[in-house]
């Protein structure tokens, strides 16, 4: 599935925040979003995951134009995309279990919860998630929340993943993981977009790095250019150790 | 940028139409400097209103569209359902019944003793069935019902939408109106026919109490006594006016909530003005199902 962001303009109490911006990620590729401001690069996101209407401009998802339907006509659309939000949103009145389980009941025609429960463990092995799948939500830290986030996102098995600032809150050790798992991610043909001033997040899976200030796009760096990493190092906004992401 | 279009999961017939639009030319007059004359004031109101209605009218259509087809939801929409039903419905019974024994011994003792000056003491049964049964039952039920789940529901849904979890049901494609207005209001509506019967039942028990306490009365009497004046319009009303009160309740309450766009301050907002439309509601819905009862 790709994605074609055509003269995209969004505001906010009638200021232009996102101006005129147009790109496009190809199937099973990767496309980093920076900016110094990152408040600009979630309004974006938030706009591709259809929780925005924009003033102007169209995002088509494999053709269709996710804001000229409603959401009974994109649901089968939906069902391809997951989106992590930064602070890993949670519904507050389930348990954390059940919100894993919540999209994965929904999509299945027949729900095997030992199928899913089986692939939850291996995600929560993978990044040591202490036991915390049967406490509320607002029980639970920060990055546990982010990390569960992202495993509600990847137990559905969607063919487009957004992820707003995938190393945001998180230790050394989980964003060494979480990097990893994006290049695994890659691998398997997953069409990223992830908005994130990590140098290493671009090293890792970057086919394309799109760099916004001010709300309009002021480059886009491709990574089959020669000259992409030269370019990308000369960007001071961001940051290349592991641990240090750039927050405005 | 509207965070929460309400229109957006609602039909797509409302693609153009926008909230709050007309408040924003407001907003973009004032701010230049313009004034605007009495006709545009009144202009601007008149057509917020109707754009208001029309987005609510929508709603209704779509919240009554989706429970038809809440049985494919049922996998994770029931358990909502029965949290509904146990809030609204369970939690409230110790109250009503509280209420309705205390309502129902009052209404005997004092049509008693007005009563029995005139010697007319058998008109307190039909003063139990018109007074209790027909109109306070269904209309105390649902104050209750209001103060209780009416403000919990906006307030819930309001806080829902501040701390993005109406939009992450959207990102599973999960329709925030399947999963969270449909699933309370078939909570709401059964747990309001439930309560009204309940209360009716307690009315109708604390009235034999208490007239045993001044007038000593067999209990299968006092039974059939009220029975022979209870008819069957009796009970279909207040059948109706508890479904439809409790229909009312559950979607302004609802919309209430869902209209909330960012501001944690907007939510107790919300909340007042989803208390204050329900009551209203239950007042002009009481009169009109009354009146449609004695017109027809």
């Amino acid at each position: 599935m790709n994605i074609e962001i055509k003269k995209l303009s969004v505001d906010i109490d009638e200021n232009i925040i996102i101006k005129n911006i147009s790109f496009s990620v190809a199937e099973h590729e990767s496309c980093i979003i920076i900016g110094s401001y990152s408040f600009y690069n979630g309004i974006l996101l938030n706009v591709l995951g259809g929780f925005y209407d924009p003033i102007d401009g169209t995002v088509l998802i494999s053709g269709k134009d996710i804001y000229s339907k409603t959401e009974d006509e994109i649901i089968d659309l939906r069902r391809k995309i997951s989106f992590v939000f930064q602070e890993g949103a949670f519904l507050s009145n389930l348990t954390v279990l059940e919100n894993l389980l919540l999209p994965v009941k929904f999509y299945a025609k027949k729900f095997v919860k030992s199928k899913v429960m089986k692939e939850i463990k291996e995600y929560c092995d993978y990044f040591d998630v202490p036991a915390v799948l049967e406490k509320r939500p607002s029980f639970i830290s920060y990055t546990s929340k982010k990390i569960l986030s992202l495993i509600r996102a990847l137990i559905t098995h969607p063919e487009i993943i957004i992820i707003n600032k995938p190393l945001f809150n998180l230790d050394i050790r989980n964003q060494i993981k979480v990097a990893n798992l994006l290049k695994d991610l890659k691998k398997d043909g997953k069409t990223l977009i992830i908005a994130s001033n990590s140098y290493d997040v671009i090293k890792a899976i970057a086919d394309q790095v799109v760099h916004i200030e001010n709300g309009s796009i002021r480059k886009i760096m491709y990574a089959k250019n020669k000259d992409f990493f030269k370019e990308i190092k000369k960007l001071d906004i961001l940051s290349d150790l592991l641990g240090v992401e750039d927050e405005v | 940028m509207q965070p929460l279009l309400l229109y957006r999961f609602i039909d797509k017939k409302l693609a153009y139409f926008r909230l709050n639009s007309n408040c924003r030319i407001h907003k973009f007059n004032t701010r230049k400097g313009a004034r605007l004359s009495i006709f545009e004031s009144a202009g601007i109101g008149i057509r917020t209103r109707l754009e208001n209605t029309k987005e609510f009218y929508l709603f209704v259509v779509q919240v009554f569209r989706k429970t038809l087809t809440f049985h494919r939801q049922k996998q994770i929409g029931f358990m909502v359902l029965l949290r509904q039903i146990m809030f609204t419905g369970y939690e409230a019974l110790p109250l009503i019944l509280f209420i309705a024994l205390s309502i129902g011994g009052l209404i005997i003792l004092e049509g008693n003793y007005i009563l029995s000056g005139f010697g007319q003491s058998q008109l307190v049964y039909v003063i139990l069935v018109t007074v209790v049964i027909r109109e306070l039952s269904s209309i105390i039920t649902a104050l209750i019902v209001i103060a209780r789940s009416g403000t919990a529901i906006s307030t819930e849904l309001g806080n829902m939408t501040i701390n993005n979890e109406i939009n992450l049901l959207r990102s599973f494609g999960i329709s925030p109106i399947s999963y969270l207005v449909v699933s309370r209001f078939i909570g709401v509506v059964v747990s309001m026919f439930l309560l009204t019967i309940y209360f009716n039942l307690a009315a109708v028990i604390g009235g034999w109490l208490f007239s045993t306490i001044f007038y000593p009365i067999n209990f299968g009497y006092f039974m059939s006594q009220f029975l022979y004046q209870l008819t069957f319009a009796d009970i279909i009303i207040f059948v109706i006016k508890s479904i439809v009160f409790g229909t009312a309740i559950a979607l302004i309450s609802c919309y209430q909530g869902l209209k909330v766009s960012t501001a944690s301050t907007e939510v107790p907002q919300r909340t007042i003005k989803a208390a204050v439309s329900s009551l209203i509601a239950v007042v002009v819905f009481d009169i009109i199902i009354t009146a449609l009862f004695y017109i027809l």
